[in-house]
């Protein structure tokens, strides 16, 4: 405990100096005087709890079939839709906006600077998920507050997506639907690789993620999960020049490079069009640009890990396959 | 002008209101019947049955008051180091970051974010240890590169403060570009810590804010002395080396505290120390108090609005201290007649 | 009563010696001024007795306390200094700066008590500002901030006080006013000042002895008609010197030799010859 004798008594400011510091102390006992209780509203009843290991390895045990989920990520809630799970979403993030019968769902507000606590326990949910873009330290204070937190991975290719969507299923209760999906998807994904390999080309790519600064954007590099779906819709990525996940090219090195396709990943957040990418000063001499192989793309089709991802790769292919250099 | 009574009289009834303000609104609406029950209860005064409102409980205790603990407390640490290190450096654009505490911070924490540190000793997360740490060595180094035999002669400690300082920022914009996969997280931390952490930060960052601003409070007639300059104060009699030193030191402890727990928050360091110097004087055993509890004040109201202005979503606070307090500031400047330092 | 001995004591300061092997003793009620050529070393005289630059050599003694020994609490307790460039912050009271002086009697954790209220209202009633005593810095003439700045070393109770050109920026009235106050301080209270001058017959004027400085060492001590020789000012300021000795009150008077008619007389001389 704090001693506050050496406070000088005669000044009257002292006193009410000491008196904050009483304010402080009551408000201190007043928390640490009982503990965290076990939430009586989780109402673990007679369903069969589950556990489950989640990505970050911790084990996370739930009742079996959820009926309140929160979800932290729009990854994560389009799974949930794409398995019939969506009935037991109660909450979602603000950038879940699709489908678009998730807009109807209640946000909790964005995660940024971070999540709405107040918000997410006034729900009062079974489950939460998050995803592997979720800041840890969200996750920690969700789980101090006594709720359950499931984390799916942070993908770094297609089996970690098809063990997220396959843990989604186990943990939601919906295992049958998360299990056909993800066959479905690996079919979809096979038919992309058989027509792939029966190319005689590969061209190459330039996929923007960022334009801000037109002479230095931002592209993947090798080893990313957008650099692996290029690579497996057919093309080569101009970026793999870099073993950074993501960095910035300068224009002169990828004027070098001349990619065959442009592919505008700056589209949906970042406003970049066709028409924009024609005004930049200096790009005119790319080949892309002369040819108007230039392509504006959903890049929530690629940086979402969950069921559309293999749109974004038949995407990809089909813009690999429809610029003149394919077969 | 008000008497010094009134004004901490003022000033304590303003905190007050603030922290009920602070834990009464949020995003959730909780019934004020409700607020008070389980307030009751908790003091052990009266029982009441948890069922439906536990989770009032959980967001009221375990959320709301914690939160405006850790407000309170940053405001608190930050306008009285902003207070000592203006009369340290007997000059009013002195706030508590610019001997490199906020740099050396921003650089701790950006490292332990790129390296992936996921550990959390002691209940607080590695960020938060490696943003302190980082503060107070950045600080140290400052302070030793301004030595000049056995002085540390006040003008060199603010250059150095200013070089090091942008050495740590490049350090870190350079450390963010490197690792982008860090760079949300540790571009959230620049613009505000962590706030969510429950009761630990706030029980840890207690006892340095006790300390920090009873060493300061110990030394306030000492500062108002130094007031006249340092050969004049030594000449009075002040060992004017150690004073300052345990000065920088005392206000750095706070400071770094109050970054590490409650993020980069700009202007209630500079501003806060002002507005009350024109309703307690120089004197710092006046001012000094009032610092305490009217920094704690002005963040606790500003993170009240930042919270709940755009519900759920929520602002960072910095954004808020700036767009209020500056207006405020001013009126406050044309009020007066004499020039306030 | 005790008189300040200052013995052998030699000065450096960025690795120049500016002060060496210099004596020099201050009686109690008595004034004693400092004059000397500038870079002389009269204002590292008085920053070595407050202990702002140690000395390296000597001694410096208050009857039988030891002066260098003490901490700067002590020191200030007995002596005190009214510095020639003393900026005061403008939003303190002149109240407040005079209670500043008290410092060396109130250690760390104590506040003011009755006696150094009292210790304020003596020192500002000597120096005729108690009815300045609320006024704000900001709002004084530069005469008054030089009382206010005695007041302040008086509030320190000292026995020693050391003025480094207390005239310096004043005109006559103030100058005169200042002196005067000086003047009585010292006998009144007892103390010992030093104070040191660039108008050399303003000093002369003031002072009951004289100590000529140059080159870090006193000259020539003693009352102003024994140091007052055109030979050894001359020297000591290398420029010839006249002096005559004021018809009112017998003190010498001293100025600058007017040759400049001279070179007038001899060209035209040389003109008048060329002729």
């Amino acid at each position: 405990m704090i001693v506050i004798t050496t406070v000088p008594k005669s000044h009257s400011n002292s006193k009410i100096f000491s008196n904050i510091l009483t304010v402080i102390l009551i408000l201190l006992t007043m928390c640490s005087c009982k503990n965290i209780e076990s939430l009586p509203y989780l109402n673990i009843s007679s369903r069969e709890d589950i556990t489950i290991t989640d990505s970050l390895g911790r084990e996370i045990t739930t009742v079996s079939s959820p009926e309140k989920i929160v979800s932290l990520a729009a990854s994560n809630t389009e799974i949930l839709f794409a398995i019939k799970a969506n009935t037991t979403l109660i909450g979602r993030d603000e950038y879940s906006d699709y489908p678009l019968e998730a807009l109807k769902i209640q946000s909790i507000g964005s995660l940024y600077p971070q999540v709405n606590t107040e918000v997410i326990v006034n729900l009062q949910p079974d489950l939460i998920l998050a995803a592997g873009i979720t800041n840890p330290d969200d996750v920690t204070a969700l789980e101090k507050l006594g709720l359950t937190v499931f984390t799916t991975s942070i993908a770094s290719d297609l089996d970690d997506i098809y063990k997220d969507i396959t843990n989604v299923g186990v943990i939601t209760g919906y295992v049958s639907n998360a299990n056909n999906l993800v066959d479905k998807m690996k079919s979809r994904v096979q038919t992309v690789q058989d027509n792939v390999s029966t190319y005689s080309i590969t061209p190459s790519v330039y996929y923007e993620i960022d334009a801000s600064e037109p002479s230095k954007p931002w592209t993947p590099g090798n080893g990313s999960f957008i650099d692996m779906l290029i690579t497996t819709a057919g093309g080569t990525n101009i970026g793999s020049l870099s073993n950074d996940l993501y960095w910035q090219i300068s224009l002169e090195q990828l004027i070098y490079q001349d990619p065959d396709i442009i592919v505008l990943g700056s589209n949906k957040y970042g406003g970049q069009t066709k028409s924009t990418v024609l005004e930049r000063p200096g790009w005119e001499t790319l080949k892309a640009v002369r040819t108007g192989q230039i392509y504006e793309f959903d890049d929530d089709l690629v940086s979402r890990p969950g069921p559309r991802i293999v749109i974004g790769l038949e995407t990809l292919a089909n813009i690999i396959s429809m610029s003149e250099y394919s077969q | 002008m008000k008497t010094p009574i009134a004004a901490s009289i003022l000033l304590f009834v303003i905190l007050i209101t603030a922290l009920v303000l602070g834990v009464t609104i949020g995003s959730v609406q909780i019934p004020p019947k409700i607020i008070i029950s389980l307030i009751l209860d908790r003091l052990s005064i009266t029982d009441i049955a948890i069922e439906d409102i536990s989770k009032y409980s959980t967001i009221l205790f375990d959320i709301r008051m914690p939160r405006v603990a850790l407000m309170a407390l940053t405001g608190a640490a930050l306008a009285t180091a902003g207070a000592t290190y203006q009369g340290l450096f007997r000059n009013p654009l002195a706030d508590p970051y610019l001997v490199g505490v906020a740099s050396g911070a921003g650089l701790g924490a950006t490292i332990a974010i790129t390296t992936n540190i996921n550990s959390n000793p002691l209940g607080l997360s590695a960020i938060t240890i490696a943003a302190f740490i980082g503060g107070i060595i950045t600080v140290g180094i400052v302070v030793m590169a301004a030595r000049v035999a056995n002085t540390t002669p006040v003008t060199t400690m603010l250059l150095a403060g200013i070089a090091i300082g942008s050495f740590a920022t490049a350090a870190t914009t350079l450390l963010m570009l490197r690792r982008p996969d860090g760079l949300q997280r540790a571009f959230n931390w620049m613009l505000g810590a962590y706030l969510g952490g429950g009761w630990s930060p706030v029980k840890i960052m207690i006892p340095y804010m006790v300390l920090g601003s009873l060493l300061i409070y110990i030394n306030a007639r000492a500062l108002n002395v130094f007031q006249l300059g340092e050969e004049q104060a030594q000449q009075l009699g002040i060992h004017v080396e150690r004073l300052k030193i345990l000065l920088i030191a005392a206000a750095t402890l706070m400071t770094a505290s109050a970054v590490a727990f409650g993020g980069l928050i700009g202007f209630v360091g500079l501003i806060v120390p002002h507005a009350l110097r024109m309703m307690t004087g120089p004197d710092y055993r006046r001012l000094l108090p009032c610092c305490v509890l009217g920094g704690a004040s002005f963040l606790v109201l500003s993170d009240l609005v930042a919270r709940n202005i755009m519900a759920p979503r929520e602002l960072p606070v910095g954004i808020i201290t700036a767009l209020t307090g500056t207006p405020f500031f001013i009126f406050l400047l044309r009020k007066l007649k004499r020039s306030v330092f | 009563m005790d008189p300040l001995t200052i013995s052998n004591l030699s000065v450096s300061y960025n690795n120049q010696t500016i002060i060496a092997d210099l004596n020099l003793t201050l009686k109690r009620a008595g004034i004693v001024a400092l004059v000397g050529p500038n870079g002389a070393g009269k204002s590292t005289l008085i920053r070595a007795i407050t202990g702002v630059i140690p000395p390296i050599r000597g001694s410096i003694y208050l009857g039988q306390l030891d002066i260098l020994g003490l901490s700067a609490l002590e020191r200030a307790r007995r002596i005190a200094v009214v510095p020639q460039h003393a900026p005061l912050p403008d939003n303190f009271k002149v109240q407040e700066i005079v209670m500043l002086g008290r410092t060396p009697y109130l250690p760390l954790w104590k506040n003011e008590t009755a006696i150094d209220h009292a210790s304020v209202t003596q020192a500002l009633q000597h120096t005729n500002q108690t009815n300045l005593k609320n006024r704000f810095v900001s709002d004084l003439s530069g005469g008054e901030l030089q009382r206010v700045v005695i007041a302040r070393a008086l509030a320190q109770d000292p026995d020693v006080l050391l003025l480094d050109e207390p005239t310096a920026h004043l005109d006559l009235k103030h100058q005169a006013s200042i002196l005067r106050l000086i003047k009585s301080l010292a006998t009144t209270k007892n103390i010992a000042v030093l104070l040191t001058m660039h108008d050399i017959n303003q000093a002369a004027k003031c002072a009951d002895s004289v100590a000529l400085i140059s080159n870090g060492n006193i000259q020539a001590y003693g009352p102003p008609t024994d140091v007052y020789t055109s030979q050894i000012l001359s020297k000591v300021y290398d420029t010839p010197v006249e002096v005559i000795t004021h018809p009112d009150h017998g003190l010498p008077f001293v100025t600058i030799y007017d040759n400049l008619h001279q070179e007038e007389v001899e060209l035209k001389s040389t003109i008048k010859c060329q002729e």
